[in-house]
Protein backbone atom coordinates (compact mmCIF):
# COMPACT_ATOMS: atom_id res chain seq x y z
CA UNK A 1 0.00 0.00 0.00
CA UNK A 2 2.49 2.37 0.99
CA UNK A 3 4.58 1.93 -2.30
CA UNK A 4 1.35 2.44 -4.32
CA UNK A 5 0.99 5.94 -2.27
CA UNK A 6 4.39 6.96 -3.19
CA UNK A 7 3.68 5.97 -7.36
CA UNK A 8 1.00 8.24 -7.06
CA UNK A 9 2.16 10.92 -5.18
CA UNK A 10 5.54 11.24 -7.97
CA UNK A 11 2.82 10.72 -10.69
CA UNK A 12 0.62 13.73 -9.66
CA UNK A 13 4.14 16.53 -9.39
CA UNK A 14 5.63 14.42 -12.67
CA UNK A 15 2.03 15.77 -14.26
CA UNK A 16 2.46 19.29 -12.70
CA UNK A 17 6.02 19.59 -13.82
CA UNK A 18 7.27 19.29 -10.01
CA UNK A 19 5.49 22.34 -8.69
CA UNK A 20 1.81 24.40 -9.10
CA UNK A 21 0.49 25.48 -12.36
CA UNK A 22 -0.13 29.31 -12.42
CA UNK A 23 -1.98 30.79 -15.36
CA UNK A 24 -2.80 29.15 -18.20
CA UNK A 25 -6.15 30.60 -18.64
CA UNK A 26 -6.00 30.19 -22.60
CA UNK A 27 -6.38 26.33 -21.90
CA UNK A 28 -9.06 26.88 -19.44
CA UNK A 29 -11.07 29.29 -21.96
CA UNK A 30 -10.51 26.99 -24.88
CA UNK A 31 -12.03 24.33 -22.70
CA UNK A 32 -15.04 25.92 -21.77
CA UNK A 33 -15.44 27.63 -25.21
CA UNK A 34 -15.16 24.09 -26.87
CA UNK A 35 -18.07 23.07 -24.27
CA UNK A 36 -20.46 25.42 -25.05
CA UNK A 37 -19.48 25.05 -29.04
CA UNK A 38 -20.69 21.14 -28.95
CA UNK A 39 -23.36 22.16 -26.92
CA UNK A 40 -25.33 24.46 -28.54
CA UNK A 41 -24.34 22.84 -31.96
CA UNK A 42 -25.89 20.01 -30.76
CA UNK A 43 -29.00 21.99 -29.99
CA UNK A 44 -29.20 23.24 -32.89
CA UNK A 45 -28.63 20.34 -34.73
CA UNK A 46 -31.53 18.95 -32.98
CA UNK A 47 -33.92 22.07 -33.71
CA UNK A 48 -32.92 21.47 -37.47
CA UNK A 49 -33.41 17.81 -37.22
CA UNK A 50 -36.82 18.13 -35.70
CA UNK A 51 -38.70 21.03 -38.25
CA UNK A 52 -36.80 18.90 -41.42
CA UNK A 53 -38.92 15.85 -40.37
CA UNK A 54 -42.04 17.47 -39.25
CA UNK A 55 -42.25 19.41 -43.23
CA UNK A 56 -41.41 15.78 -44.32
CA UNK A 57 -44.09 14.24 -42.29
CA UNK A 58 -46.17 17.25 -43.63
CA UNK A 59 -45.66 16.70 -47.47
CA UNK A 60 -45.92 12.86 -46.46
CA UNK A 61 -49.11 12.80 -45.11
CA UNK B 1 -52.76 18.92 -16.04
CA UNK B 2 -51.62 18.79 -19.60
CA UNK B 3 -48.35 21.49 -20.16
CA UNK B 4 -48.55 23.79 -23.42
CA UNK B 5 -44.99 22.30 -24.28
CA UNK B 6 -43.58 18.99 -24.29
CA UNK B 7 -42.33 18.08 -20.73
CA UNK B 8 -38.28 17.95 -21.66
CA UNK B 9 -38.48 21.59 -22.09
CA UNK B 10 -39.04 22.52 -18.43
CA UNK B 11 -35.57 20.35 -17.60
CA UNK B 12 -34.20 22.35 -20.29
CA UNK B 13 -34.78 25.49 -18.88
CA UNK B 14 -33.38 24.27 -15.83
CA UNK B 15 -30.34 22.64 -17.10
CA UNK B 16 -29.22 26.10 -19.09
CA UNK B 17 -29.76 27.90 -15.99
CA UNK B 18 -28.10 25.18 -13.66
CA UNK B 19 -25.20 24.81 -16.49
CA UNK B 20 -24.67 28.43 -16.28
CA UNK B 21 -24.30 29.07 -13.16
CA UNK B 22 -22.41 25.67 -12.86
CA UNK B 23 -19.75 27.49 -15.32
CA UNK B 24 -19.23 30.80 -13.14
CA UNK B 25 -18.93 28.81 -9.99
CA UNK B 26 -16.06 26.61 -11.80
CA UNK B 27 -14.44 29.84 -13.19
CA UNK B 28 -14.24 32.47 -10.91
CA UNK B 29 -16.03 31.01 -7.35
CA UNK B 30 -13.92 27.93 -6.54
CA UNK B 31 -10.05 28.94 -5.56
CA UNK B 32 -7.06 27.39 -7.55
CA UNK B 33 -6.15 23.73 -7.12
CA UNK B 34 -3.31 23.47 -4.43
CA UNK B 35 -1.28 21.60 -7.28
CA UNK B 36 -2.83 22.04 -10.70
CA UNK B 37 -3.46 25.83 -9.94
CA UNK B 38 -6.04 27.10 -11.81
CA UNK B 39 -5.86 24.50 -15.21
CA UNK B 40 -8.09 22.50 -12.38
CA UNK B 41 -10.84 24.17 -13.56
CA UNK B 42 -11.02 22.16 -16.49
CA UNK B 43 -11.66 19.33 -14.55
CA UNK B 44 -15.14 20.95 -14.00
CA UNK B 45 -16.44 20.56 -17.29
CA UNK B 46 -14.08 17.04 -17.97
CA UNK B 47 -15.37 14.75 -15.26
CA UNK B 48 -18.95 15.70 -15.48
CA UNK B 49 -18.63 14.73 -19.41
CA UNK B 50 -17.18 11.22 -18.23
CA UNK B 51 -19.37 10.27 -15.73
CA UNK B 52 -22.53 11.61 -17.98
CA UNK B 53 -20.58 9.62 -21.49
CA UNK B 54 -20.74 6.61 -19.22
CA UNK B 55 -24.18 7.04 -17.41
CA UNK B 56 -25.87 7.30 -21.32
CA UNK B 57 -24.66 4.17 -22.85
CA UNK B 58 -25.10 2.48 -19.30
CA UNK B 59 -28.79 3.71 -20.50
CA UNK B 60 -27.90 2.35 -24.53
CA UNK B 61 -26.90 -1.03 -22.92
CA UNK B 62 -30.52 -0.87 -20.75
CA UNK B 63 -32.62 -0.79 -24.02
CA UNK B 64 -30.78 -2.52 -26.38
CA UNK B 65 -31.79 -5.28 -23.90
CA UNK B 66 -34.52 -4.52 -23.84
CA UNK B 67 -35.11 -4.33 -27.45
CA UNK B 68 -33.76 -7.99 -28.06
CA UNK B 69 -36.05 -8.89 -24.88
CA UNK B 70 -39.50 -7.23 -25.79
CA UNK B 71 -39.31 -6.45 -29.17
CA UNK B 72 -40.63 -2.61 -28.06
CA UNK B 73 -39.87 -0.31 -30.86
CA UNK B 74 -39.65 3.04 -28.03
CA UNK B 75 -36.76 0.80 -26.52
CA UNK B 76 -34.86 1.19 -29.76
CA UNK B 77 -35.89 5.08 -29.99
CA UNK B 78 -34.72 5.17 -26.97
CA UNK B 79 -31.22 3.48 -28.16
CA UNK B 80 -30.69 5.60 -30.70
CA UNK B 81 -30.73 9.15 -29.22
CA UNK B 82 -28.34 7.39 -26.15
CA UNK B 83 -26.04 6.38 -29.13
CA UNK B 84 -25.88 9.62 -30.12
CA UNK B 85 -25.90 11.54 -26.54
CA UNK B 86 -23.12 9.66 -25.62
CA UNK B 87 -20.93 10.34 -28.27
CA UNK B 88 -21.71 13.74 -28.10
CA UNK B 89 -20.54 13.53 -24.13
CA UNK B 90 -17.41 11.29 -24.87
CA UNK B 91 -15.97 13.61 -28.08
CA UNK B 92 -16.38 16.91 -25.39
CA UNK B 93 -14.26 14.35 -22.69
CA UNK B 94 -11.87 13.77 -24.88
CA UNK B 95 -11.79 17.51 -26.14
CA UNK B 96 -11.41 19.12 -22.69
CA UNK B 97 -9.56 15.89 -21.53
CA UNK B 98 -6.66 16.80 -24.90
CA UNK B 99 -7.03 20.57 -23.75
CA UNK B 100 -6.65 19.81 -19.81
CA UNK B 101 -3.51 17.35 -21.03
CA UNK B 102 -1.57 20.25 -22.22
CA UNK B 103 -0.53 22.31 -19.53
CA UNK B 104 -0.55 19.66 -17.53
CA UNK B 105 1.71 16.43 -18.86
CA UNK B 106 2.89 18.42 -22.01
CA UNK B 107 1.17 16.88 -24.33
CA UNK B 108 -1.92 17.11 -26.36
CA UNK B 109 -2.64 13.54 -26.43
CA UNK B 110 -0.58 10.71 -25.00
CA UNK B 111 -1.51 6.83 -26.13
CA UNK B 112 -2.03 5.63 -22.76
CA UNK B 113 -4.07 3.29 -21.15
CA UNK B 114 -7.02 5.41 -20.15
CA UNK B 115 -7.05 7.82 -23.07
CA UNK B 116 -6.46 4.51 -25.58
CA UNK B 117 -9.28 2.64 -24.12
CA UNK B 118 -11.64 6.02 -24.33
CA UNK B 119 -10.70 6.38 -27.87
CA UNK B 120 -12.05 2.96 -28.56
CA UNK B 121 -14.69 3.14 -26.79
CA UNK B 122 -15.69 6.11 -28.80
CA UNK B 123 -15.11 4.62 -32.34
CA UNK B 124 -17.05 1.67 -31.26
CA UNK B 125 -20.35 3.41 -30.35
CA UNK B 126 -19.38 5.37 -33.82
CA UNK B 127 -19.57 1.93 -35.33
CA UNK B 128 -23.09 1.04 -33.78
CA UNK B 129 -23.99 4.29 -35.48
CA UNK B 130 -22.86 3.41 -38.88
CA UNK B 131 -24.14 0.59 -38.69
CA UNK B 132 -27.75 1.80 -37.84
CA UNK B 133 -27.22 4.16 -40.97
CA UNK B 134 -26.57 1.27 -43.35
CA UNK B 135 -30.06 -0.91 -42.40
CA UNK B 136 -33.10 0.10 -43.87
CA UNK B 137 -35.35 -2.11 -42.38
CA UNK B 138 -36.77 -0.52 -39.10
CA UNK B 139 -36.71 -4.70 -37.21
CA UNK B 140 -33.88 -5.34 -38.57
CA UNK B 141 -32.03 -2.92 -37.93
CA UNK B 142 -33.17 -2.36 -33.93
CA UNK B 143 -32.07 -6.32 -33.44
CA UNK B 144 -28.56 -5.43 -35.32
CA UNK B 145 -27.59 -2.37 -33.30
CA UNK B 146 -28.70 -3.85 -29.80
CA UNK B 147 -27.02 -6.84 -30.68
CA UNK B 148 -23.56 -4.26 -31.49
CA UNK B 149 -24.53 -2.19 -28.62
CA UNK B 150 -24.59 -5.25 -25.77
CA UNK B 151 -20.72 -5.56 -27.47
CA UNK B 152 -20.00 -2.14 -27.21
CA UNK B 153 -20.77 -1.95 -23.94
CA UNK B 154 -17.81 -4.32 -23.00
CA UNK B 155 -15.72 -1.20 -23.56
CA UNK B 156 -17.74 0.63 -20.57
CA UNK B 157 -16.11 -1.46 -17.75
CA UNK B 158 -12.72 -1.57 -19.77
CA UNK B 159 -12.49 2.43 -19.87
CA UNK B 160 -13.79 2.48 -16.32
CA UNK B 161 -11.33 0.58 -14.80
CA UNK B 162 -8.58 0.78 -17.13
CA UNK B 163 -6.44 3.78 -14.81
CA UNK B 164 -6.51 0.51 -11.87
CA UNK B 165 -5.72 -2.28 -14.33
CA UNK B 166 -3.13 -0.24 -15.89
CA UNK B 167 -1.44 1.97 -14.05
CA UNK B 168 -0.07 4.90 -16.18
CA UNK B 169 -0.01 8.65 -16.24
CA UNK B 170 -3.92 9.36 -15.80
CA UNK B 171 -4.89 9.37 -12.28
CA UNK B 172 -7.26 6.92 -11.02
CA UNK B 173 -11.18 8.01 -9.34
CA UNK B 174 -10.86 10.28 -6.67
CA UNK B 175 -13.09 9.72 -3.87
CA UNK B 176 -15.57 12.68 -2.75
CA UNK B 177 -13.51 12.71 1.08
CA UNK B 178 -10.65 14.04 -0.62
CA UNK B 179 -11.64 16.51 -2.65
CA UNK B 180 -12.39 19.64 -0.50
CA UNK B 181 -15.92 21.37 -0.25
CA UNK B 182 -15.68 24.03 -2.81
CA UNK B 183 -14.36 21.90 -5.78
CA UNK B 184 -16.84 19.16 -4.60
CA UNK B 185 -19.84 21.51 -5.42
CA UNK B 186 -18.71 22.92 -8.92
CA UNK B 187 -18.38 18.97 -9.85
CA UNK B 188 -21.32 17.86 -8.56
CA UNK B 189 -23.57 21.46 -9.96
CA UNK B 190 -21.89 20.20 -13.18
CA UNK B 191 -22.30 17.08 -13.02
CA UNK B 192 -26.27 17.79 -12.39
CA UNK B 193 -26.60 20.79 -15.12
CA UNK B 194 -24.92 18.17 -17.36
CA UNK B 195 -27.20 15.33 -16.55
CA UNK B 196 -30.00 17.41 -17.34
CA UNK B 197 -28.79 18.69 -20.16
CA UNK B 198 -28.42 15.24 -21.43
CA UNK B 199 -32.11 13.90 -20.30
CA UNK B 200 -33.21 16.68 -22.85
CA UNK B 201 -31.01 15.77 -25.80
CA UNK B 202 -32.42 11.96 -25.13
CA UNK B 203 -35.82 13.05 -25.16
CA UNK B 204 -35.52 15.65 -28.41
CA UNK B 205 -33.44 12.58 -29.71
CA UNK B 206 -35.78 10.45 -29.04
CA UNK B 207 -38.62 12.07 -30.52
CA UNK B 208 -37.13 12.24 -33.35
CA UNK B 209 -36.68 8.55 -33.53
CA UNK B 210 -40.00 7.84 -33.26
CA UNK B 211 -40.74 10.41 -36.11
CA UNK B 212 -38.28 8.71 -38.00
CA UNK B 213 -39.72 5.01 -37.92
CA UNK B 214 -43.10 6.03 -38.57
CA UNK B 215 -42.42 7.58 -41.38
CA UNK B 216 -40.32 4.01 -41.97
CA UNK B 217 -37.71 4.52 -44.84
CA UNK B 218 -38.77 8.01 -46.28
CA UNK B 219 -35.96 10.21 -46.62
CA UNK B 220 -35.86 13.40 -44.20
CA UNK B 221 -36.21 15.95 -46.86
CA UNK B 222 -39.02 15.75 -49.70
CA UNK B 223 -38.34 14.44 -53.01
CA UNK B 224 -37.98 17.09 -55.80
CA UNK B 225 -40.79 17.50 -57.91
CA UNK B 226 -40.77 15.81 -61.20
CA UNK B 227 -41.43 18.00 -64.74
CA UNK B 228 -44.76 16.57 -65.55
CA UNK B 229 -45.86 17.71 -62.14
CA UNK B 230 -44.85 21.08 -62.24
Amino acid sequence: MEEEAETESITLQDSAAGGRIDGKWGYIWGAYSVTWVLLVGYTLSLVLRGRLLRRSSGVER
Amino acid sequence: MKLPFAWEHLIGVIALLLFCYGQVFGLFMVPPDAHMGDVARILFVHVPSAWNAFFVFTIAFVCALGYLISGRKGFDHALEAALEVGILLTILLLMTGSIFAKPTWDVWWKWEPRLTSSAIMLMTYVGVVVLRSVVQDNERRAVWSSAATILASVTLPLTYFSVQIWRSIHQIQTSPADIDAPLRMAWRINALAVLLLATWFLARRWRIAARRWELGDAPPLPEPLQPEEV
